[in-house]
């Protein structure tokens, strides 16, 4: 299985690219630590987890074809 | 991330004011909203003589002072499909709670410069009760909810990532 991972903003601009892919990954909390780990700078950041467009807070089993977007604070408005 | 493609201001606007309730609805600008389109919007909306009250929101960049540096420009991106549906959610939420008529939202992308205006918010109904409130509800629920990033660009082109507070 895999999902894609997109990224904004600021998190976009550290990381040198908007999207990642993942594979074999059981659910968000496992998503979380394996970017942590190619991306350290993530976990000293506040973000927003959105899976499929909507925002998660608890950790849920992620599945195949998934679309996970980690968001940086909004500016809108 | 893709950016958005440049909207046609102009397609499907008399559809708009005929069907306020349809599924999407175009929100995001390419660049500054101009006060034409702003007058022109409110021009449109003069056969529907059921409204007896406009209220308008709108968003300027302004041109804020951090560490010394002073803000030019806002340059905005945004989650385009998570976007579009908190956007349809904040529609449907707002039109369930309050008596409106009308309501367009509009918000740019790329950049924009202090004194532009980067967001359009605009609700119609009979009595002005109701779009008093639902025009600052509409505005809070976007600035809590719809995923849209800004780099508060500064004179020297350096910039930085903006958070609403």
């Amino acid at each position: 299985m895999k999902v894609k991972v997109l990224l904004f903003g600021i998190f976009s601009e550290r990381a040198d690219t908007s999207k990642i892919t993942v594979e074999d990954v059981k659910d968000k909390n496992e998503l979380l630590q394996r970017i942590g780990m190619e991306y350290p700078f993530l976990k000293k950041m506040n973000y927003l987890i959105a899976v499929n467009q909507e925002v998660i807070n608890n950790n849920i089993e992620l599945r195949d074809g998934d679309e996970i977007a980690l968001m940086p604070p909004f500016a809108g408005g | 991330m893709k950016a958005s493609p440049p909207l046609s201001k102009w397609e499907g606007a008399t559809d708009e004011i005929n069907m306020e309730k349809e599924k999407t609805k175009k929100v995001f600008i390419d660049g500054p909203i101009s006060p034409q389109f702003i007058a022109d919007s409110i021009q449109k909306h003069s056969t529907k003589t059921d409204i007896g009250a406009h209220n308008i929101f709108m968003g300027q960049v302004r041109n804020d002072v951090i560490d010394g540096k002073e803000v030019t420009a806002i340059d905005y991106s945004t989650y385009n499909e998570m976007a579009e549906k908190e956007l349809h959610k904040i529609r449907e939420a707002a039109f369930e709670q309050f008596d409106l008529t009308c309501m367009h939202i509009y918000h740019s992308l790329g950049i924009v410069k202090t004194g532009e205006i980067s967001l359009f918010v605009f609700v119609s109904s009979k009595h002005r009760d109701e779009s008093y409130k639902a025009s600052r509800y509409i505005v809070e629920y976007i600035k809590a909810k719809v995923p849209i990033f800004g780099k508060e660009i500064f004179e020297d082109e350096t910039y930085v990532w903006k958070k609403n507070k």
